[in-house]
Formats: structure tokens, sequence, C-alpha cells
């Protein structure tokens, strides 16, 4: 069964039922709750510090001041917050080698769908709510100038551009239907996750073009802070519609190695 | 005394045996370093391109790039995220009473169940780091430095697994240790001198730092084989290292012994 042939409306109808049950999941767990939120602050303060020490030190990076660093790790946080939403992506390939997918794919939905939405973690929405507060405070603290239609365009970019880096993550996951055990390019392509926190436009030119167009992870961060502080209006739209273009080639993509991948897949684990 | 030995040598061996099934494994994560190195090195790179300044914190290009993945490689050295799950399980489903009725002491048993992957791949990286060094056309350490060197990782590994120790026996109270774990390791990213070398902090917080128990994970040794430090400065954070290593056991068995008088048996 192909997922156009399937009811959108059922997908969105299933999705608050599985929100109750991750509100029901994570109420079980309260410590594990709260210090997983402690977990996330720290780990945004750190980044913060982080900037703060080394520009202390050396100055600016480049064209990038603390203010910009601030707002950088501020779009940052958001998007990982929205990637570990979906974090059960990361147990994809083992899904596919024991065999698990068989309870994903007897349901009456989008198996993947139903596979990230069955254990969304509610953990990492204070995440994205810290994000947001550290924006907030880098906009208001630091004589940054944005319009209120740039603040738009970057809000909207800064939402999409988590599935930039999500969906080749996900694709790389079902190379487990050929090789069987990804885990360890699934581990070596996370490394990579770290070029989230970085002013990229400051790196060679070859960097900033595979982090354009191969893992589009300059959409992340970088581009949402480019957009509202330095670049005009219509260069952000341009750059908003080449970030589509990149998201609906990752997910053709995604979608035409599932289908085959699923052709290959046997359900007896290995 | 031998016999105990020898026990837990056999557990290290037959897991050896067993990694060497899946070599594709080992070589990929002897790959990961370097593409951690690649990552938070070219940042560094960077920065030297864009300040044009031929010394950062005390470090040159060359020996920050050393600096990073000599640091990187002990950081692999340590068994302990893998026995941080695997307490965690055993304590919660109540498996851990199997363990306690062999005669094998749990943690030594634990560590050396572990201890191949980061026995191989720590090794083989020094290895490479030190051709590494000698490509980029630094020094090697001294004879002398590089005896404390050793002594620093050593520490560094006793370390950093009595933390990762100390992490798993607090299943025996709390049900998830992982966020406790993520959040260890956000800290001391920043305060081992993995993410930023310590000497890059304000003078008096670099001072305070280097003798926290974070500094010994990364930024001691890494110091000493890039060559931060005199011999003295070197002789004294390796005790300080050691020192530390000797209160964080000593913490870990009590409240292992602590656990076990809590622990039921039954799984939670």
């Amino acid at each position: 069964m192909k997922f156009r042939e399937r009811s959108i409306v059922k997908h969105f109808r299933i999705l608050p039922e599985y929100v109750k049950l991750a509100v029901k999941r994570e109420s079980e767990y309260k410590l594990g709750f709260y210090t997983f939120i402690f977990h996330q602050l720290v780990t945004a303060a750190i980044w913060l510090l982080f900037w703060k020490v080394l520009i202390n030190k050396i100055g600016d990076f480049g064209s990038w001041n603390y203010g910009r660093m601030v707002l950088l790790t501020g779009f940052v946080t958001i998007n990982m917050g929205m990637w570990l939403t979906f974090v059960f992506i990361w147990r994809l390939p083992r899904q596919i080698l024991t065999g698990e997918l068989n309870s994903h794919l007897i349901k009456p939905v989008h198996p993947f769908l139903h596979m990230i939405l069955q254990h969304l973690n509610l953990r990492s929405l204070p995440r994205i709510l810290i994000g947001v507060l550290i924006l907030i405070y880098a906009l208001s603290h630091f004589e940054l100038q944005y319009s209120r239609w740039s603040l738009v365009v970057a809000g909207v970019t800064s939402f999409l551009s988590f599935l930039t880096s999500f969906m080749p993550f996900a694709t790389i996951c079902l190379l487990a239907f050929w090789i069987g055990r990804a885990e360890f390019i699934r581990d070596l392509f996370i490394e990579l996750f770290v070029f989230q926190n970085y002013p990229l436009t400051e790196f060679p030119t070859v960097f900033i073009a595979v982090f354009t167009v191969v893992i589009p992870l300059i959409f992340s961060a970088t581009v949402p802070v480019l957009v509202l502080t330095k670049l005009s209006l219509g260069w952000g739209m341009l750059l908003l519609a080449g970030l589509i273009i990149i998201i609906s080639l990752q997910l053709w993509l995604f979608g035409f190695l599932w289908n085959r991948g699923l052709r290959r897949y046997e359900s007896y684990g290995g | 005394m031998k016999v105990m030995a020898g026990k837990y040598l056999v557990i290290f061996i037959t897991q050896m045996k067993n990694l060497l099934e899946y070599k594709i494994n080992i070589l990929l994560k002897l790959i990961r370093p370097f593409v951690m190195t690649a990552a938070v090195g070219s940042l560094w790179l960077v920065l030297f391109k864009l300040t044009g300044r031929d010394n950062i914190g005390g470090f040159t290009r060359q020996s920050f790039i050393i600096y990073l993945l000599t640091i990187r490689f002990i950081a692999v050295f340590s068994p302990g995220g893998a026995s941080i799950a695997e307490m965690n399980e055993e304590i919660r489903t109540g498996n851990l009473a199997m363990r306690l009725v062999r005669p094998a002491h749990y943690l030594p048993w634990l560590l050396f169940r572990n201890l191949p992957v980061p026995f191989i791949s720590g090794i083989t990286g020094l290895i490479l780091v030190s051709i590494l060094t000698v490509l980029l056309g630094a020094d090697l350490p001294k004879a002398g430095m590089m005896l404390l060197f050793v002594c620093s990782v050593i520490a560094t590994i006793t370390l950093q697994y009595a933390i990762y120790q100390g992490i798993g026996i607090l299943s025996f109270w709390i049900y998830e240790v992982f966020p406790i774990e993520r959040f260890y390791k956000s800290v001391s990213g920043l305060l081992s001198g993995e993410l930023i070398p310590l000497t890059i902090f304000p003078a008096t917080a670099s001072e305070v730092l280097q003798f926290l128990p974070f500094a010994s994970l990364a930024f001691i040794p890494g110091g000493i084989f890039t060559g931060v430090f005199t011999f003295e400065q070197a002789l004294v954070r390796v005790i300080v290292q050691w020192t530390w290593a000797a209160i964080l056991w000593g913490l870990v068995i009590t409240t292992y012994q602590r656990g076990l008088e809590k622990f039921e048996a039954q799984g939670g």
C-alpha cells in the first residue's frame, strides 16, 4: 500500500491519540523527564558559554559577533528539539534488522509514520521552548537589526530545516534493508551534526557547498540567523524556496528507497 | 588471586573473540574519532585563519589537531557507556541477582566484558596519533613525558570508568540514568577541555578547572602529549588525576555496597 492511497486525514486523526500516549508515558517517569529538561538547559548554556569564552579571547568569529552566536544557538536548540521529538528514527536499523518493523506494517496507516508517531518523544518540547527563549533574549538584549517579515521567514526556515537533517538521517537508516547493520554508518553520520552549531558561512567554500546541497545543515541555524539579521527579505524568500526544493528531493529519495527496501524486507530478522 | 585474575582474563579473551567476528565494526569505530576530530578541528582551523594568529591558548594549528585527536582516542579507550546500559538493564530487570551468584565480582566482570572494544580502538588509535604527530612534523614527548602521558591516560580511563560505573550504580535508586549520563557528558565536554582547551578560559577559571576531575578526562593527558606543561607541572597534574581516581573509586565501591543492600532482585 502506498501513502498516497491512504487518507491523510486518518494520519492526523491518530496523532492526538499518540500524543496522549506519550504524555502518559512521560508522566510515569517524572524524574527522568525533569533530568532530561535540565540536561537540555545545560547543553544550551554550555554552547552559549563556549562562544562567550571564545569570542572574549579572540574576538568576533569573522562577521559573527556574540549576539549572532546567541541567535545561532537558539535556532540550533529549536532544530534539535524538533529532531528529538522523532528520535525513535534512531532505532529504525534495529527494527529492520530484527523484523520488529512487522508490527508497523500490519497497521492500516503508513508504517513509517506509525513508527515515529507511536514513539513521540515529548521530552524534547521544552528544548524547543528553551530555543525560543534564547531567541527572544538575543533579539531583545543585543542590538540586532531585523524586521517583522524577516522574523517570519527565519521562523519558517527554522521550522522546516529540521527535515533537512532528519530526512538524510532517516535515509541512512534505511540502508539496513540492504547492509543489515547500518548503525555504524548512522553513528558516523550523526557526528556531522555538530556543524549545525557553527557559523558555516565562515568556512571554506567546499564546506558551504557540502552543507548546503549534500547534507543541508546550513539551513538549521546559519541561514535563519542570516535571514533574520543580514540578508534582504528577497534573499530570505529565495533561500526558503531553495530549502523547500531540497526537502522535496529528500522526501522523494526517502520514499523511493523505503519502497525499494520494503520489497527486499523479509521480516525474518537477522 | 591468580585464579581470580585468570577468570577475568578469560572473560576478556572471550569478548575479544566475539568482537573479532565483526571486523568491519572495529574499522568503523576507528574511523569515528577521526570524523569527530575533523568536525571539531575544522572550526579551530577556520578560527586560526580568521584571526591570523599562530597560537591560540598555547596551541599552534598543528598541536591543536594533535591535541584533539589524542583526547578523542583517549575517550574511545573508556569502556563506560556500554557498561551503564548493561548495569541499568540488569538492575531494573532484577537479572543482577544471576550475576551475583556467580564466582566473579560484578564490577570487574563488567569492566573486562566491555574492555575489548576500547582496548583495540584505543591502542590502534594512539599508534595512529603518534604516526600522525610525526607526519605533521611535531615532536613526540620525550621519554619522561611519555611515561607521564601513559600514567595520565591510565588515570583518565580509571577515572572515566569510575564516573560511568557511578552513574550506572544510581540505577539502584533511579529508574532512568541516561539523562544523568547525557548531562555529565555535556558538562564534561566543556569543563574537560574537549570542546575548548582550558587555557582559553580566563586565567583564574583555567587554573581552577585544571584541578577539577573533569580536566583529568581530556585536557591533562592531551596537554602532556602536546607539550603544554613542563615536566613538574605534568607530574603534579598526574598526581591530582590519581587522587581523584582514588576518591571516586572509593565512592563507587561504597555506593555499590549500599545499592546491593537495597537490591531486591525483583526488577522494577
